[in-house]
């Protein structure tokens, strides 16, 4: 039949007590590690700080003189931080000259000079593949080139980086909406609302986006402190990050970083919607082309042959 | 307590591996083992190596010599005409000269000196059409022969245009030929070979057999 | 509403109720958990450094179980069509377990798609910006979340009479069981969708997906529930019939030969056309450019999937005790195919063509090994409050049984023969 409730004599309650105790003790243990855990993001300011495009001027003002204090604690360096907008009537569009590229990879680090990504672990916007001539198959690039001098006579160079495309699958896949494209053709990420799920990464088909894996770690001297709120200010830990076409310089009508620094002049930049920019010459001059044309996400990233500069038919210079 | 445990054959059964009062204990093990060290990530590297930021200069490759050029002899700034207003050379085939020495020439059909200056006025170029030009529109002389160049380079396909992309923001510089090319031997240095910066440095990468390559 | 608190009170007093094996169970399963949380400290203190992934693999174990788990939970309410559908009246107890499984599989799911997060504090942020229908993690957000509440208001509802000894009112459970075993569909569905819809991937855009996911759910679900079924009704008085056992055997048979006709069928378009999109998969079972982790994991999958699948159809392995090896087998399989053979090979090749291989670290093991536990744990706590109220030994008006309830011998089960 029935048996008794559990009667509270003194045993049960040392057996219950000391089960409790080192229940919490172990469960204290397993949570100890988060004492090292950084609370400078857990504000109730971040917590209530809304999404990008419902914050009005003076939300921005508060969001962008907290971001300063923050930057100058952590970096010494007093950033000059603002939200540049788009200019109206300008849609961006780059075009890459594969005849002149040569690998050197001057881009890809005058990009991380220029927008503050982390060091260690490197964290890379623009990736230059080494292509055996005869062939565009991205498969058969490789990533790891190391030569004593580049261009090599059997290859050409492909730098890859977000293609800002129209129709973008990165946009379409976010669920919190972190990542959306702005008027002037630019894909954008809010680094404070993204939740790091990294379903973006994985829809992009040109591998254009990247992870913070742990806090990035960016030496002193090397900060840019010319910043803006969607492109180049230091990212957090667990948030995604991408070429933004360096909006904070763009948006003022400047060039980006990695075209100033590339010794051939293969990149071309500029407004489509003007027909006498570069590359709206460009366009309706050169055989352009575009990667993964298939997939149907029309990239705003144009390639293109023009003369070919190799070595091997031109013969080394001095 | 007397908390009656029988089995299934109805045997009492005995207490079993883990008597009741022996849980808490054995939490506190695995408190005190967590405490202790116990399980900590190990948290891999992959920084980028250092290099040298001058490569990251945006100046042009070549430093031009100002029009009229002049170059420092004992320490006077002398512009061509000044030695050869007394030196008239007496010919413009191609011969082993005692000075220019450190001009290479390889431009291609142009092995003649007076194709390209302008033998009565040294100070300034000559346009294959015969007109004389100062040096600092070379652009029209190159580009007399290399038309689709120069057209291209006129729309700021051909070459780099540093500074801003809006002309109504900031000004656009560009490079005329001779800030990247050497016009005696013009592959050189806008197409010489250089040393690319490091490749990338992969979290977790590993060659075919396993090992990680940092 | 005091009666409701209390009887939840007494349930978490009932949880540390049982025999030493009991509590050997729990024990050791509360201990992984805490190591599990202990490595997810440590996650959120460095970030996901701690764990194998990186830019090119940027999904890995924490997903691979999540899809796996989903599948399970979508197939544990499979049980309801032939009861509901046939009148098997028989088997009707049986269902509550199957919802049970589905609620321990739905929050081992919501806790693999926490501990993947970048920023797990920054999750309400789904609440103020939804992506809504545009993005299928929306879709999973909501479908998971709905499928919870669903399964809970069931089992909640039905444990709740019986234990008041009020008959359940058809109303409040019968079209929410309905709606259930429809809604099973659409969250594995929708899981699927979440890779399908990528066209930069070509391994994983390919329609064949989705119905992969339903036939290789419906036979790894059911298998779970063939082995815990078996569990509950060695060590409870569940009456669990060699009829309820041979419905769920059927299911696993057809679906497993399904799983392994589509298997097929995949096989053959990726390796006859050799195109581009053949990589991953080549990477997957035979290796590419030196690079084959992967390669002994998802031969093994196959094995054991066929044979699982050969044991089903072998007339002469007709006991209990085949039928559970071949259950066994059927996990493991599926769990590597579904995990490891389909989430990795997905992120190999990179869309630039680098390979990065993908290996768990510790620490992610740890946290993976955490949360099965924890499941486990609620499972066999869910359990262990709804069988004393279906035997009517835990009851408003009955004290809190303190011993073990007596199983039938065991004898006779080992012996029984399916048909």
């Amino acid at each position: 039949m029935s048996s008794s409730e559990p009667k509270l004599d003194r045993r049960s309650f040392f057996r219950a007590s000391l089960g409790a105790v080192g229940g919490l003790a172990a469960l204290a243990a397993a949570l100890e590690p988060l004492k090292d855990f950084d609370r400078s993001d857990l504000t109730l300011d971040q917590f209530l700080q809304k999404h990008y495009k419902e914050m009005n001027a003076e939300d921005m003002q508060k969001v962008l003189d907290r971001i300063e204090k923050e930057v100058e604690k952590r970096y010494d360096v007093r950033p000059e931080i603002r939200d540049v907008k788009p200019r109206d009537g300008v849609e961006f569009v780059y075009a890459l000259n594969l005849g002149a590229c040569i690998g050197c990879r001057r881009c890809v680090h005058a990009c991380v000079a220029e927008n503050n990504q982390s060091r260690d672990p490197e964290i890379q916007y623009i990736r230059v593949l080494e292509m055996p001539r005869g062939s565009i198959d991205i498969e058969e690039g490789n990533h790891h080139y190391e030569r004593p001098k580049v261009p090599s006579p059997d290859h050409f160079y492909m730098p890859i980086q977000c293609q800002q495309c129209e129709n973008p699958p990165c946009v379409k896949v976010c669920p919190v909406e972190a990542t959306w494209q702005e008027p002037d053709g630019l894909t954008v990420i809010d680094y404070d609302w993204c939740i790091g799920c990294r379903y973006c990464e994985a829809a992009c088909p040109y591998w254009a986006r990247r992870f913070n894996f742990t806090e990035p770690s960016i030496p002193k001297d090397d900060l840019n402190p010319n910043m803006s709120y969607l492109s180049n200010r230091p990212r957090k830990q667990g948030v995604m990050e991408k070429c933004h076409f360096c909006l904070h310089r763009t948006r003022e009508g400047r060039m980006p970083a990695c075209l100033e620094v590339c010794p051939v002049g293969a990149r071309k930049f500029g407004n489509i919607r003007d027909p006498e920019s570069e590359v709206s010459k460009i366009l309706k001059n050169k055989h352009v082309f575009v990667l993964k044309q298939e997939v149907g996400t029309h990239p705003r990233f144009f390639y293109y042959f023009d003369e070919d500069y190799g070595p091997a038919i031109h013969g080394e210079g001095r | 307590m007397g908390q009656e445990k029988t089995s299934r054959n109805g045997r009492h059964a005995a207490p079993g591996w883990v008597p009741g009062w022996a849980l808490g204990p054995i939490l506190l093990v695995l408190a005190a083992w967590l405490h202790w060290g116990g399980l900590l990530a190990e948290i891999p590297h992959a920084a980028t190596p250092a290099f040298d930021h001058a490569a990251l200069s945006t100046a042009p490759r070549r430093k031009i010599l100002g029009d009229p050029p002049t170059l420092k002899i004992n320490d006077f700034d002398r512009t061509c005409m000044d030695c050869h207003k007394i030196f008239k050379t007496p010919t413009d085939k191609p011969r082993p000269l005692n000075q220019h020495k450190n001009i290479h020439m390889d431009h291609g059909p142009n092995v003649k000196c007076s194709t390209c200056h302008d033998w009565d006025d040294r100070d300034k170029l000559v346009r294959p059409d015969g007109v004389s030009i100062p040096f600092t529109k070379v652009v029209d002389q190159c580009g007399q022969c290399h038309v689709r160049i120069r057209y291209d380079w006129g729309y700021g396909i051909h070459g780099r245009t540093n500074g801003y992309w809006d002309p109504k923001s900031g000004p656009q510089e560009r490079r005329i030929c001779t800030e990247c090319h050497d016009p005696h031997n013009p592959k050189s240095p806008a197409m010489d070979p250089i040393s690319p910066l490091p490749g990338p440095h992969t979290l977790r990468l590993t060659n075919p057999h396993g090992e990680h390559d940092q | 509403m005091r009666e409701y608190i209390r009887f939840l009170g007494r349930c978490f007093a009932l949880s540390f109720i049982g025999d030493w094996r009991y509590r050997l169970w729990m024990l050791i399963l509360t201990g992984i958990a805490l190591v599990g949380l202990h490595s997810w400290s440590e996650q959120l203190v460095h970030g996901l450094i701690t764990t194998g992934m990186t830019d090119q693999v940027s999904w890995g174990l924490y997903i691979a179980n999540f899809t796996f788990l989903v599948g399970v939970a979508a197939a544990a309410a499979m049980m309801v069509i032939p009861v509901y559908i046939y009148h098997r009246e028989e088997l009707h107890d049986l269902v509550i377990f199957g919802e049970l499984l589905a609620v321990a599989a739905i929050i081992m799911c919501l806790l693999f798609v926490t501990v993947d997060l970048g920023r797990p504090d920054r999750f309400m942020h789904i609440l103020w910006r939804f992506n809504f229908p545009i993005s299928m993690l929306a879709w999973d957000v909501i479908v998971l979340n709905v499928y919870l509440l669903l399964n809970l208001h069931i089992c909640g509802y039905l444990i709740w009479c019986v234990y008041r000894k009020k008959k359940p009112s058809r109303a409040f459970y019968i079209p929410f069981v309905f709606i259930a075993s429809v809604w099973a569909i659409s969250i594995h569905t929708v899981t699927a969708f979440l890779y399908v819809g990528l066209g930069g991937r070509p391994f994983w855009n390919a329609a064949i997906i989705a119905p992969r996911f339903i036939a290789s759910a419906f036979a790894a679900g059911p298998a779970i529930m063939i082995l815990t079924l078996q569990v509950i009704r060695h060590y409870t008085k569940i009456k669990v019939l060699p009829g309820a056992l041979a419905m769920l055997r059927r299911i696993v048979t057809v679906s497993l030969a399904i799983n392994m006709f589509l298997l097929g069928s995949e096989l053959f378009t990726e390796f006859y056309t050799q195109s581009a999109h053949v990589v991953s998969a080549k990477y997957l079972y035979f290796g590419l450019e030196g690079y084959s982790a992967l390669v002994p994991w998802i031969w093994v999958s196959v094995f054991l999937d066929s044979l699982a699948l050969l044991i089903l159809f072998t007339p002469g392995a007709r006991t209990v005790r085949w039928l559970n090896i071949s259950c066994a087998a059927m996990i493991v399989g599926i769990w590597i195919e579904k995990g490891m053979g389909l989430i990795i090979p997905g992120f190999v090749p990179t869309p630039l063509g680098e390979i990065v291989e993908y290996k768990p670290t510790l620490n992610e093991t740890l946290i993976c090994l955490g949360i099965w536990a924890f499941g486990a744990l609620i499972y066999t706590i869910l359990v262990r409050v709804t069988v004393p109220v279906l035997t009517g030994r835990l009851t408003f008006d009955k004290d809190l049984p303190m011993d073990v309830a007596d199983s039938p011998e065991p004898a006779l089960i080992e012996k029984e023969s399916l048909t």
